[in-house]
């Protein structure tokens, strides 16, 4: 580990406070459910979705990047781990949306 | 859990010791706020009406939300109801005000909710299992309880490899050791569920 020499934890609770806000971020949008975001159909679901989808995928990346450390790793690992995740992640959850709800009209 | 990691780096046993309390205790939070979810989903709020539609539907007073337990009149929070969908029947044909609201929340008329029962109705579901959904689509229901379920094992697991790693800890194990890379190891185990968690979260609660 690299990062050995940094004396304080501030880039810890950084984290911690960012992961914070976009889940509250999130939880709100989800309460309030703001008509706008819901009546728009973007890429065959709603717009409120395609929020929630990108935030998870930042959260995601924070948690991979500083909890799981692979942000200390070389470039190249880094992107053969990021890389097909960002492909294949969005790809299943295009399926998996469409998909369940096609019995909505 | 990142703290005591970073405090393990820096071979500072009682913050380890301090930080993987903490975690500890944050899921065993966690585990016993899923157990009462599990609970009150399971025991059901509201109960419905499955129908071979395969929609489950509800039941409406003064075309308001109600449940199957006000109609019937029995108290949903003490003891178990078994209602038939005769009991539903009988109950709509002597109260006017009830009536049946569809999956789409429209409210049907009284005399068009005992028909439709008759006709279309199969059983009265109470809460929301791997069988009945009284919320809403079976395969929700389903993938709901097979998926939290897995995650919350994870969790369990992890509290209890956290706790041996815990005890190694305050036993001076890694210290004697020289490194604290086992706990680094069982840090790496609690962010993948919680990476995992991440995903449930969005797309069980929020999508």
């Amino acid at each position: 580990m690299a990062q050995e020499s940094s004396n304080s934890n501030w880039w810890i609770w950084k984290v911690f406070w960012i992961l914070l806000v976009v889940t509250g971020v999130e939880v709100l949008l989800g309460i309030i459910k703001p008509p706008f975001l819901i009546e728009t159909i973007f890429l065959g679901t709603k717009l409120l979705n395609h929020i929630f989808i990108i935030l998870t995928l930042v959260k995601a990346a924070y948690i991979v990047m500083v909890f799981m450390h692979l942000g200390h790793e070389v470039k190249g690992l880094r992107w053969v781990i990021i890389a097909p995740m960002f492909v294949l992640i969005p790809y299943l959850l295009f399926i998996l949306l469409v998909e369940g709800f096609s019995n909505y009209v | 859990m990142v703290l005591a990691v970073n405090y393990g780096h820096k071979m500072q046993k009682k913050k380890v010791i301090l930080w993987m309390t903490l975690t500890i205790l944050g899921g065993i939070a966690f585990l016993g706020s899923q157990a009462w979810e599990w609970g009150h989903f399971i025991h059901g709020e509201r109960g419905a009406i499955n129908t071979t539609t395969l929609e489950v539907v509800h039941i409406a007073k003064d075309n308001e939300l109600s449940s199957v337990y006000e109609l019937v009149g029995v108290d949903a929070h003490h003891g178990h109801h078994e209602i038939t969908l005769d009991d539903v029947v009988k109950n709509l044909e002597e109260k006017p005000e009830y009536s049946v609201r569809l999956a789409n929340r429209e409210n049907m008329s009284n005399q068009a909710s005992i028909e439709y029962i008759n006709k279309n109705g199969t059983e009265v579901i109470t809460g929301d299992n791997l069988h009945n959904n009284e919320y809403g689509h079976q395969l929700f229901a389903d993938y709901f309880f097979f998926i939290t379920g897995f995650h919350g094992f994870h969790v369990f697991s992890g509290v209890v490899i956290l706790i041996i790693i815990l005890i190694n800890v305050i036993k001076g194990t890694y210290e004697k050791r020289g490194h604290y890379e086992m706990v680094e190891k069982v840090g790496l185990y609690w962010h993948f569920v919680d990476l995992v968690w991440v995903f449930v979260f969005t797309f069980f609660y929020l999508v």
